[in-house]
């Protein structure tokens, strides 16, 4: 410490050396500024004593969270043990099947895929995958379990991880050139420490808040081989660079590896010059309209603008300026297909007109022009030259119009499909096995919503693969009546089935199907529907628009005399069209009709204005509620999926619910309209063209307008001593932690009148018939007086035996459409081998419900959908 | 050790002995043996009381780079959970710097880490009237946000705050102050000398602290 002040502050701190700390008393004792700086230093020393912050405690909530990640850790510490030794017992047991066993009948031309990894969190092997040959071992078939040898007949989903236990045989194979080799290759397996990890993921991505997903990420310490603990205790992190200053890269919501940001910034440019263009295009359509409104006013009584009010533009055009088109980033082109050129040709276009417009003088530029026009039109009047030519140009001016506006929504709708949809941005999640003595419970929110199948009959319908984000298996199995008896009474009726798996060789499939009770006309209650309607330029194609008017208006016939209606629409801004009419008021039905179809999608302003009307209307004790119908795609105003989402939230508990109906596909944003209804107490529905759709859809709003229980949640305990793993099929977004079943706090499902969900389990047994499986209870609040009633019922031990579709075909039914939704969502590997299995099973239950027509859908489309190229 | 019973005479001599001793707490196990029975048991107790030997120490260290509550107990959690997860690797190989080095270590990665994601000690503006909401609501989280010190001081560089911090609130010598930080003694000197001047040199705190 050369510098003296640094020396004064050590030995104010009483941290020299004597002999350093005798100099400096000397010194001290000879100058006296010394003294004065060492004065300075001791009362900023003893400032900084006083009053910097305590240190932090922590609260109930953060122990309770640390304490079960502890949980967590600990117990992936004890399963690294528990393998350690059945690492051993494998290694004695694989010296003796090597040396004795030849034959392996049953795997015959599959290679045995395994090895053992050291590395991190793969401490030993869980499970073994036998995959077809010539397979680059990500795609494929699973065992189960693999001690026995048997091959399944399953196809592998992306996301699949096998996780199991018991003891590895392993036999030399028959390779296809004859010689006995075992193939040792990569091999993905899991840990139950992943598969709590994927849980709690599915979890935070339900909540999407991803800050809780990279904590998740984060608290198991994602990557451990870097941490070499031989040299160094951890890689050495140091303070350079480190300022307080946040990394505004740092704080996106959402990780970078769900998109790729250099895609997403070409995308968001080429949208926004779109929007820009399109823009410019309103403004000189508004150009043309006024000119020929103030031209034509006293000669012609014919208005180019559509009855009913104003299209939708801004009310100050005039003094609007124009935006400029920005810069391209970086020299990259813009990929856009096919559009491109006429972009370019459009904004060359544009430049030119505004650079013309952008003179001086541009209102005397516009009042020359509307001089013009009226010479044009009015002088010459009986001149028959001249009337023709006024004809001529009036027809040219109308052509102008209408090619202007074809090319302004194709532009608009140009520009939404560039942002690409939140669906595919998020990763899906698949429930894995789960070893019922480690987690012996199964809780999750009911869910009785059938969009996701809705939509991916409307993708097959058109001749590609639904969105693998969009599937979700329990809304294909949702989307089938089992024909089971509704309930009497009681909110609901169970009706459980189990037989070996159809698709899944080894397993037994139980189906727990729930039934509602078809609540009575006399306990009715008047219902407030808002309805906010999407009217920007993407609702502009004839699947989307025209269908959304048309179920509307088929909806509102099917509501009763007390029932209200209130009209919202927007595009970049909201407007109320109707407010409260009776259901079969023809006001109602002539505000429909003045529902534009143009503009930016300002879908946060629609959603205000929608509660706020709720809101206003609000009648204590009747059911409202906000029924959005829309695409999803939002460009305006507030895009941020959280924040419509808490307004939903907040929404809901004052007691008005959001129902989400999504139209149109291709730009569309599933998870959007999805999770506005999950967390607004409402559902969430499809409406396509046919008049299938259009019927679902009525019925559908219409039960669910009749709510029999509020926020049910159901919980299915195994006993480990009959079940030794089990897979819930779908609900993944739906997961509940298991002390929130009895919390009646935590939100969960709706379901409506005679409404039914039923949940498929993938078993494996052991024991014998005598023991339970287990126990299902339900758990839900009545609406009407508010009251919680939970309900039991118990899965007998006799309840798993063979049975014929004849005999069971829900059962099998059920078996298909989620086998449909498990191929639907690993489509890109799954081999096209395993459609003919589930077509033959579907045949067979078309066979013994012939007159059912979801069936026979089921079956075209599982006829269909091999081959098909995926969504674009 | 008060109330000794004064030994009879008729009382063997190892029994005097096992009296004596009775009085004495039994030894505190090492952190090295409560971590084995950790890793080789799975015994929770165990960890648990690791977790309260080091838990304050670990909590002031990250607070004092971090500034901010939250966060800090983050880090430490984030310590806790890494041993808890590398329990066997950390017995073997962390020996010379023993376990509350690795520890250290750990948990002030960990904050460097949230510190360079911007969760670093949040100051409520001197404009009130300022509405950024986000701002507020975290500043609000943290304490003593008001202050003219702490805005000083949290304005530091990490490392400097941290020292700071560490020296007068915890009160630590310039030894320990090293062996949290992973700086020589000599540079710990050194740093804090420049936190001190720069502190110094700001005519606010100069006019709070000299008036």
């Amino acid at each position: 410490m050369t510098d003296p002040d640094a020396r004064l502050l050590a030995y104010a701190d009483g941290e020299l050396a004597p002999a350093d700390a005798a100099e400096v008393e000397r010194e001290l004792a000879s100058q006296p500024e010394l003294r004065e700086r060492l004065d300075e230093v001791r009362r900023f020393q003893e400032r900084l004593r006083g009053g910097l912050p305590p240190v932090p405690t922590y609260d109930p909530a953060q122990r309770q969270t640390f304490t079960d990640r502890l949980a967590f850790a600990v117990g992936a510490a004890r399963t690294r043990r528990h393998w350690r030794r059945v690492r051993i017992a494998a290694a004695a047991c694989l010296l003796v099947g090597v040396s004795g066993l030849l034959a392996v009948p049953a795997v015959r031309g599959m290679r045995v895929v395994e090895s053992i990894s050291n590395e991190g969190d793969h401490p030993a092997i869980s499970a073994v995958r036998l995959t077809p040959p010539g397979s680059d071992g990500l795609s494929g078939y699973k065992t189960s379990p693999i001690d026995t040898g048997q091959s399944a007949t399953r196809p592998l989903e992306p996301q699949w991880r096998a996780v199991g236990t018991g003891s590895a045989t392993y036999a030399p194979i028959e390779g296809q050139d004859g010689r006995t080799n075992r193939v040792l290759d990569q091999v993905v397996m899991e840990t139950e420490q992943e598969q709590a990890k994927g849980r709690e993921e599915a979890r935070a991505h339900s909540e999407l808040d991803a800050r809780q997903l990279m904590m998740a990420k984060r608290g198991f310490a994602a990557k451990p081989s870097a941490a070499t603990l031989k040299d160094k205790a951890v890689d050495e992190r140091s303070f350079d660079g480190v300022s307080n200053k946040p990394n505004p890269v740092s704080q996106l919501d959402v990780p970078e590896e769900y998109f790729s940001r250099e895609r997403n910034n070409e995308l968001q440019h080429s949208a926004s010059v779109a929007r820009s263009i399109a823009h410019q295009l309103n403004l000189k359509l508004a150009e043309i309209d006024d000119d020929e409104n103030a031209a034509q006013g006293p000669v012609s009584g014919q208005s180019l603008q559509p009855p009913g009010g104003t299209n939708g533009l801004h009310p100050d055009r005039a003094k609007v300026i124009p935006p400029q088109i920005p810069a391209s980033p970086a020299g990259s082109p813009v990929a856009v297909d096919g559009t491109e050129i006429a972009v370019a040709k459009r904004e060359s276009d544009l430049a030119g007109a505004q650079s013309q417009e952008n003179g001086a003088a541009t209102a005397g530029g516009r009042r020359r022009e509307l001089r013009e026009w009226r010479t044009l039109l009015t002088d010459g009047e009986d001149d028959p030259a001249k009337k023709e030519i006024r004809e001529q140009e009036h027809a040219a001016l109308a052509d102008e119009v209408r090619t202007a506006r074809q090319e302004l929504s194709r532009l608009e709708a140009f520009a939404t499909d560039a942002i690409p949809a939140r669906a595919d941005r998020l990763p899906t999640v698949t429930n894995p096995w789960t070893l019922a003595e480690r987690d012996a419970r199964s809780t999750f929110a009911l869910d009785t919503d059938r969009a996701s199948y809705a939509l991916a009959r409307r993708h097959l319908g058109a001749g590609t693969l639904p969105p693998a984000a969009t599937v979700r298996v329990e809304e294909f199995v949702n989307a089938f009546d089992y024909h089971d008896h509704a309930p009497e009474v009681d909110a609901f009726a169970l009706r459980a089935e189990a037989a070996p798996a159809p698709f899944c060789q080894g397993a037994t499939l139980l189906r727990v199907g729930l039934k509602g009770r078809i609540a009575g006309r006399d306990g009715r209650r008047p219902a407030h529907l808002v309805l906010v309607v999407d009217a920007s330029g993407s609702m502009d194609r004839p699947d989307r628009g025209a269908v959304a008017k048309a179920g509307l208006l088929a909806a509102l016939d099917a509501l009763a005399a007390d029932d209200r209606v209130t009209l919202v629409a927007f595009n970049a801004e909201a407007r109320l069209l109707a407010e409260a009419l009776p259901a079969g008021d023809p006001a109602l039905r002539r505000a429909f009709d003045a529902i534009p179809a143009q503009g930016a999608s300002n879908l946060a302003a629609g959603l205000g204005l929608g509660y706020a009307q709720a809101v206003r209307g609000y009648r204590p004790g009747a059911v409202n509620r906000v029924v959005l119908v829309s695409d999803g795609i939002a460009n305006l105003g507030e895009t941020g999926l959280e924040q419509l989402v808490a307004a939903a939230e907040a929404n809901r508990r004052q007691g008005i619910a959001t129902t989400t109906v999504g139209v149109g596909a291709g730009s569309y944003d599933d998870a959007l309209l999805a999770r506005l209804a999950k967390r607004g107490d409402g559902h969430y529905l499809r409406l396509d063209e046919d008049a299938d759709s259009r019927a679902a859809f009525v019925a559908d709003l219409g039960a669910g307008l009749q709510t029999i229980a509020a926020d049910a949640k159901i919980q299915v305990t195994f006993d480990p001593a009959r079940v030794r793993r089990w897979r819930l099929l779908g609900y993944e977004q739906r997961a509940l932690a298991h002390q929130d079943f009895a919390n009646d706090a935590v939100d969960a499902g709706e379901v409506g009148s005679g409404q039914a969900a039923t949940a498929l389990y993938e078993l494996e047994l052991i024991g014998d018939a005598g023991t339970d499986l287990g126990s299902v209870h339900v758990r839900y609040r009545d609406p009407a007086d508010g009251a919680v009633h939970e309900r039991a019922w118990r899965l007998a031990g006799d309840l798993p035996r063979s049975r014929t579709v004849a005999e069971a075909p829900a059962f099998y039914l059920a078996a298909a459409a989620a086998e449909f939704a498990e191929l639907l969502r690993g489509s890109e590997h799954a081999a096209d081998g395993s459609f003919p299995a589930l077509i033959a099973v579907l045949e067979r239950v078309a066979a013994v419900w012939p007159h059912d027509a979801g069936v026979a859908d089921l079956l075209r489309l599982a006829r269909a959908a091999p081959g098909l190229p995926p969504a674009p | 050790m008060s109330g000794l019973p004064t030994p009879s005479r008729n009382v063997a001599k190892n029994r005097v002995v096992h009296r004596v001793h009775q009085g004495v707490p039994p030894p505190e196990p090492s952190d090295h043996h409560l971590l084995d029975r950790f890793a080789r048991r799975g015994d929770r107790d165990a960890f648990h009381r690791l977790i309260e030997r080091h838990q304050l120490r670990l909590v002031r260290l990250a607070h004092a780079i971090l500034g901010q509550d939250d966060a800090a107990l983050e880090a430490v959690d984030e310590g806790f959970l890494r041993l808890a997860h590398h329990a066997d690797e950390v017995l073997a190989n962390a020996r010379q710097e023993g376990l509350g080095g690795w520890l250290c270590t750990v948990v002030r990665n960990a904050a460097i880490d949230l510190v360079r994601k911007g969760r670093g000690p949040v100051v409520l503006p001197l404009d009130d009237r300022d509405d950024d909401g986000a701002g507020v609501l975290a500043a609000a989280a943290s304490a003593d946000t008001g202050s003219l010190l702490w805005r000083e001081v949290a304005d530091l560089p990490p490392l400097e705050r941290a020292a700071v911090v560490l020296r007068y609130r915890d009160g630590l010598a310039y030894q320990e102050i090293a062996g949290q930080l992973g700086k020589s003694v000599d540079h710990v000197g050194v740093i804090l000398h420049t936190a001190i001047s720069r502190l110094r040199r700001s005519p606010t705190l100069r006019a709070e602290v000299l008036s």
